[in-house]
């Protein structure tokens, strides 16, 4: 429960006095606390919006202690190969060729998990491809911890210490609707549920009013991926914005006009503020008047505060350099990952980042060159980013997740006369957590030993949501809405074993 | 100490604070000493419980909803022993450690002083209240119970009553002591009711008509030449999209893949703007939604409609189609969540899983299917997916649903999956919720007239068809130099088709002569015509072929062309033999129809399901409509949770008046008898009074009964609560009722996005009112048509940029809108281009008529142009004051730039244009005050 100052609600039948609403909105306020009123549904619309009468509205209060203010949840649109990356099946290359049946150890395809972890979109059943495919990349321990990294991972492994995988993650969706699924928790033929990021946008809005709070580099990597940022019956409010990474066009009508300048723009802003201001005589207590004075003043100076996040000038070589800005191969992933930091930084909640574009990991065949040319574009960069949050303090403020939507197959995928890929894997696969809140050098969870299943329970997709909500002080099942019913499994549970 | 993420504003504790208030008070604060059944059990109990133990189920035959019914316990004995929580299943199972052996089966366990509660009122010896109530019978629900048409009550303050709505409200407010807001200005009546009505703001000069009329009738007036004009179907056309889930199609757009709703469904979208100016009844409306192919099987007009079902469609897996259509067919006209019960009963209303699939069971049969419309070309018939192929969307035709698979049965399944099918069951028959009589749902196939299984027979497609053949003739019969192979494929195609409609009318017209005779005339006409066409293209494709080569001969980068012409010339060769052997062999009676061929019956299922919902006995179709119709009037519903009238809804602020509408509305055109504000109390307008005349009576027109929207509508705008200002600050209601529930004052509201956007373009005078047609491609900000044109889908991009900033409605759940104040919407305002250049075409417009006044003057004129256009209302002094000092700083500052970049031509100008600027910015602007 919270613990709340005490204070008479029922005195104004239940609803919050309006007279301290407008001592509150008072321009003498502070700022960025009423940023957070008109970032967020709160009291702005009180009087009419659709979830008025929600009985636990969020407050932009953390339900309990926070371990994370912000976090940037970075995705690698395709699958990668769990295999190939942070869970080594050496059997692999001991019964590379064989079926799963010939290897004496349980058939996974028999297994009951089998069919209850892979569900198709379309009416038809996917094909199982049962003869093993030997890893493609050598593995190595690093750290004290020991974890073992393959080598195509060479900077990233050098921060093991400070990671925690989760090796037994799994979902439903057996096709690229599954980019979905891990951002909503739900399979495509379910009901919709707004993504992980609007959740905490809903339940802690802003830290900073100028910035939109879940911003979104590099995304949606596609028009039906859009879900994975959409915030549905929160609220378009609270979906993710998509930010691009030229500040002289950041967002949609984020800039004046060219031929505008800034003296005359501010005159007009206030022409704008004077003339509402003299109309609100009428309206003393209108709350949305006043929230759209206010909105104008932030709007002035969002047009400054996005750009100049998204400026790199002020970043020393090195930084970039760290980042592989000054490469071709690592450009877009480190200058992404860059200016996630930039945001965090500057108070953003949550920034969904996509280093590496839709479906790029996607490895039906040629699976080795292919992982090797994507593994050399995240590598650099995200070992800065983890690098980087140290150096600058920030490592206990920010959670970093580094997720895909399925694994790989442990079976070759032989469709279609190809023969060096694996095909789509949601019976397991592994996500890493870093940063705030989190053990680091922590491995948690298996999968079996051909790397086929995830061991019971696992971990479905919404216990990274409810880690990355606990971490940031929030509990699920507070933030629902009435009339839209979350399951259990909506609502996951956190993965305590990774926690600091 | 204040942690860094205690970032909150403090304003924003009002509304924790209110959450801890509505908690129940054993949650909020664990109690020493006693514990209260009523306060700290019960509370558990029934959020925790009831669903399979109280009034919808009883399982184990035990209920909790009651003290002694726990005592008395269930099925298996007795589940307390008083004093002994240890002894106690009641305790056993809610602290049971083992979660598949714990209660609730579902959710987390109770928390730590839950369970305190139970045990200690248990060991207290489990004092029972007296006379404690169970739980009501979930049949007698408030939106279960037939509509009963209340009386009108009796108030104080007759005299403010204009109609019965106004009864209802002021009942309530008298009874807590309120009284309504003064009337709003007229400006601000004028604009609202025309920004309500149509979308748009009233120009200057129907402003100043307003004013200058002083007829006592002059509101009413305006509110029928709204109601009356083309811009009230486009505007709450798009209400209703938003209930009904108006979606473009979709899937994956960015690759002209069709997988979702579907490409023509714009006619849809056109049906509906049309029958709401046609102010067609909305029982009707719904009828034609869910079955105009049964019920007017012939009437292309209306069976666009079914538009509502193919919204639904999803070509992936069809199992999707049909939970859509379940959910949102009861969402939207019934105000229920059947899709609740898709994977067990419902825990709120009286919904079995089997209900779930009744539901279902009324879809089954569906398919799509693409008609040829008059004029355009043929879309060909509909394809099914086939896996991993794409499918573009067709451009011409339209679309609609039919019963394709007659004998469609429905299984239930398992935990929403599809594949966990229940065996040994056998098929659920279609029909609504047992509960509200829709098992009783009568059936009956439907048989189609000829013309609705077989479009071929349409009169149309035979003259078109005709006209298209005749023509390819005549062109042939004028070659120059004269081609004697295409002459004749021509002329025998003609022959054929002429034979072929021969057949045809021989066929279904009734007493038609030797339709045996003639269908082996146009089958054998249709084989030699084949013939003919084979042999034209043989030679064809072995010119093309000789060509190619000496082509080839002469240029070896030619060459690789030689090998595509061989083997068409092949295929041809092929055909031509096809068509000889068909030519030579036994005359058939079977001929190529001039349509696709569907099947002639179909099932009822949906017309059997549009009369149970449209049936006036059905207690929830109006009320939810009602709710939906009055939201859109007043921004706040009467019953709060538009979409689900069921026990975890929301109880409805004024429910005698939501049943006097939905009464009303359903039939008895008498009972909204306007009368003078100045006539006796409300007691005259029970409904069996004739209806009153006067100068405020809009004679009902001939097509007014039951379901209308449009007297719904004005029953509702000419009331006297509508009519109230909005402004209230200092009456009492602003201290007892500040979130206007019991509408002491009008509730403003911000305004939608098409609303802000479309009212830009018409102030500015640039907005094309061109009605209807394809959906019009959504990007950028440079569209001069109204917003509700342009395509609208659930992917990225599905939105005009510039509505998405005001809440652009969610094209797969939007019964409610959002209305967020956000700075983006600012940036949108100033930035946009769409705001710069429409304001700089008004500012050029006022200028072309106060420019040549003296400058003195001019800006002035200009200030008061600006504000009547844009804002329906003239600038107070203090206003004027500050556009004139704005104008002259913003001119001032454009003369000194003017030297080194020069931004305008003329200062004075440029100013002008940033005025108009800030009032399209202005609060009242996107607020209907």
């Amino acid at each position: 429960m919270k613990h709340l100052p005490s204070g008479s609600m029922a005195a104004a039948g239940g609803r919050r006095p309006r007279r301290a609403f407008l001592a509150d909105l008072g321009m003498g306020c502070t700022g960025m606390a009423l940023g957070s009123l008109l970032m967020q549904d709160g009291v702005v619309r009180a009087d009419s919006a659709a979830r008025a009468d929600t009985a636990e509205r969020p407050d932009g209060r953390p339900h309990h202690r926070p371990r994370a203010r912000s976090v940037i949840w970075v995705f690698l649109s395709g699958g990668y190969s769990h295999l190939e990356t942070f869970d080594p099946k050496p059997a692999l290359n001991q019964h590379a060729g064989k079926t799963f049946a010939a290897t004496g150890l349980p058939d996974p395809v028999k297994s009951p998990l089998h069919d209850a972890r892979s569900r198709s979109v379309v009416t038809m059943k996917r094909e199982t491809f049962p003869k093993i495919f030997p890893l493609q990349v050598g593995f190595r321990k690093y750290g004290q911890s020991g974890i073992e990294i393959s080598d195509w991972w060479p900077h990233f492994a050098r921060c093991v210490d400070d990671v925690a995988f989760v090796r037994n993650m799994w979902t439903t969706d057996n096709d690229h609707a599954a980019e979905n699924q891990i951002h909503t928790g739900r399979h495509k033929l379910d009901e919709t549920q707004p993504s992980v990021g609007a959740w905490v946008k809903y339940g802690l809005g802003t830290r900073n009013e100028n910035l939109p709070a879940f911003a979104v580099l590099g995304g949606p990597t596609r028009a039906d991926t859009r879900e994975s940022l959409h915030a549905y019956y929160l609220g378009p409010e609270h979906s993710g914005i998509p930010l691009t990474l030229d500040p002289k066009n950041p967002l949609p009508y984020g800039i004046r006009g060219a031929d505008v300048r800034e003296d005359e723009q501010r005159n007009q802003y206030e022409l704008i503020g004077r003339l509402n201001r003299l109309a609100g005589v009428e309206y003393p207590d209108d709350p949305v008047l006043q929230a759209r004075i206010r909105s104008y003043e932030l709007a002035f100076r969002m047009q400054m505060a996005v750009p100049e996040a998204l400026g790199m000038d002020a970043e020393p070589a090195w930084v970039r350099q760290q980042y592989g800005l000054d490469d071709d191969v690592t450009r877009l992933a480190g200058h992404r990952l860059l200016v996630a930091r930039r945001l965090v930084e500057r108070g953003v909640r949550f920034v969904q980042v996509y280093p590496t574009p839709y479906g790029a990991w996607d490895s039906h065949r040629t699976l080795k060159p292919l992982h090797t040319k994507l593994s050399a574009q995240v590598d650099r960069p995200i070992a800065a980013l983890l690098q980087d949050l140290k150096q600058r303090g920030l490592w206990d403020d920010v959670l970093v997740v580094f997720c895909t939507e399925f694994g790989r197959t442990p079976g070759v995928e032989e469709r279609a006369g190809a023969t060096d890929g694996r095909d789509h894997h949601p019976h397991g696969f592994t996500v890493w957590f870093a940063g705030a809140g989190i053990r680091g050098g922590t491995v948690e969870g298996a999968t079996d030993e051909l790397g086929f299943h995830a061991s019971e329970p696992g971990h479905y997709v919404t216990d990274m949501h409810a880690t990355v909500l606990d971490l940031m002080g929030l509990d699920a099942r507070r933030l629902v809405v009435p009339g839209r019913k979350r399951l259990e499994m909506d609502l996951g549970k956190p993965i305590r074993g990774i926690y600091a | 100490m204040k942690h860094w993420y205690s970032d909150a504003h403090p304003m924003r504790k009002g509304c924790a604070l209110l959450a801890c208030c509505l908690l129940p008070a054993a949650a909020a604060q664990p109690q020493r000493g006693a514990v209260s059944y009523v306060r700290d059990v019960k509370p558990v109990l029934r959020a925790r419980c009831y669903s399979c133990h109280g009034a919808l189920k009883q399982e184990g035959g035990l209920r909790l909803d009651t003290a002694q019914s726990i005592r008395r316990g269930g099925a298996r004995g007795p589940i307390l022993v008083a004093g002994r929580a240890d002894q106690s299943r009641l305790w056993l199972r809610v602290a049971e450690k083992e979660s598949t052996r714990r209660m609730p089966p579902e959710g987390e366990a109770l928390s730590a002083a839950e369970l305190a509660h139970v045990r200690d009122w248990i060991g207290q010896g489990a004092p029972t209240p007296e006379r404690e109530a169970a739980e009501a019978d979930p049949r007698q629900h408030w939106a279960f119970r037939p509509v009963v048409r209340p009386a009108i009550p009796r108030v104080r303050n007759a005299g403010w009553v204009r109609n019965p709505v106004d009864a209802f409200v002021l009942a309530e407010l008298e009874q807590r002591g309120l009284t309504p807001a003064p009337p709003a200005s007229p400006e601000t009546l004028l604009r609202r009711i025309t920004l309500d009505l149509t979308g748009l703001p009233p120009t200057r000069e129907e402003l100043h008509a307003f004013l200058a009329d002083r007829a006592p009738d002059a509101y009413e007036k305006v509110v029928d030449r709204l109601l009356a004009g083309p811009a009230y179907g486009e505007r709450w056309g798009r209400h209703w999209m938003d209930v009904w889930r108006y979606s473009d199609w979709y899937g994956r757009r960015d690759q002209n893949d069709v997988r979702n709703s579907y490409a023509l469904i714009w006619r849809w979208r056109d049906w509906i703007i049309r029958s709401l100016n046609e102010d067609r009844g909305y029982d009707r409306m719904v009828t034609e939604m869910l079955a105009a192919d049964e019920v007017c099987p012939e009437d292309d007009q209306a069976i666009v409609a079914t538009g509502f079902l193919v919204r639904n469609w999803y070509s992936l897996n069809y199992n999707q189609w049909m939970r859509d259509a379940v959910e949102h067919t009861s969402k939207a006209f019934l105000g229920l969540t059947v899709n609740c019960a898709h994977c067990h009963d419902h825990k709120y209303d009286p919904i079995t899983n089997k209900d779930y699939f009744a539901f279902r069971a009324v879809f089954e049969p569906l398919e799509l299917r693409r008609d040829r419309v008059a004029g355009e070309a043929d879309p060909g018939p509909f394809q099914k997916y086939i896996y991993a192929s794409s499918t573009a969307p067709v451009k011409s035709g339209l679309i609609r649903i039919f019963d394709e698979k007659l004998d469609a049965q429905t299984f239930r399944y398992h935990k929403g999956d599809e594949r966990n099918r229940v065996e040994g069951e056998g098929a659920v028959s279609p029909g609504g919720p047992a509960f509200l009589g829709g098992d009783r749902m009568r059936v009956a196939p439907v048989p189609l007239p000829p013309a609705a299984w077989y479009p071929g027979l349409k009169s149309f497609i035979v003259t078109e068809d005709l006209e298209s053949a005749e023509k390819a003739a005549a062109a042939a019969r004028h070659l120059a130099p004269a081609d004697p192979l295409r002459l004749a494929a021509a002329e025998a195609v003609l022959a054929a088709l002429q034979a072929r409609i021969a057949a045809d009318r021989a066929r279904y017209t009734p007493g038609g002569s030797d339709a045996a005779g003639a269908a082996r005339s146009a089958a054998r006409l249709e084989t030699q015509a084949a013939l003919r066409v084979a042999e034209e293209q043989a030679v064809l494709t072995e010119r093309a072929l000789t060509a190619a080569r000496e082509k080839a001969a002469a240029d070896p980068k030619a060459a690789a062309a030689v090998k595509p012409a061989e083997e068409k010339a092949k295929a041809a060769q092929a055909a031509l033999s096809t068509a000889r052997t068909a030519a030579a062999g036994d005359p058939k009676e079977q001929y190529t129809p001039l349509s696709p061929v569907y099947p002639k019956t179909s099932t009822g299922r949906r017309r059997a399901l549009a009369a149970w919902i449209t049936s006036p006995t059905n207690p929830l179709t109006p009320r939810v409509a009602v709710n939906h119709i009055w939201m859109r009037h007043f921004g706040r519903p009467l019953v709060d949770t538009v979409f689900d009238f069921g026990r975890n809804g929301k109880a409805p602020s004024h429910p005698a008046l939501l049943d006097w509408l939905a009464s009303l509305w359903v039939g008895n055109p008498d009972a909204d008898a306007p009368r003078h504000s100045n006539s006796d109390a409300p007691a005259g307008l029970r409904k069996k009074e004739p209806p009153a005349t006067g100068p405020a009576m809009t004679p009902e027109k001939p097509e007014a009964r039951g379901w209308s929207m449009k007297r719904i509508h004005r029953l509702l705008v000419t009331s006297a609560t509508y009519r109230m200002a909005s402004a209230g600050s200092g009456r009492a209601g602003a201290a007892r009722d500040p979130e206007n529930r019991f509408l002491w004052r009008f509730p403003s509201r911000r305004l939608e996005a098409e609303a802000v956007r479309d009212s830009i373009l018409y102030a500015a005078g640039n907005l094309d009112r061109t009605m209807g047609g394809p959906e019009l491609d959504n990007r950028g900000d440079d569209g001069l048509r109204r917003s509700l044109y342009y395509s609208v889908y659930a992917e990225e991009g599905g939105a005009m940029r510039f509505l998405n900033t005001f809440d652009a409605p969610d094209p797969c759940d939007c019964y409610r809108r959002t209305d967020s104040v956000v700075p983006q919407q600012a940036l949108a305002l100033t930035n946009s281009r769409l705001s710069r250049e429409q304001s700089a075409a008004l500012a050029t417009k006022f200028w072309a008529v106060v420019g040549s006044e003296p400058p003195a003057r001019r800006s002035d004129a200009l200030v008061t142009a600006a504000f009547e256009q844009v804002l329906t209302r003239r600038p107070t002094p203090a206003e004027r004051v500050a556009c004139r000092e704005f104008l002259l700083r913003q001119a001032a500052l454009y003369r000194i730039q003017a030297a080194a970049s020069a931004p305008a031509a003329d200062p004075e100008r440029r100013a002008g244009e940033s005025l108009v600027q800030a009032l399209f910015s202005h609060h009242e602007f996107v607020t209907l005050r």
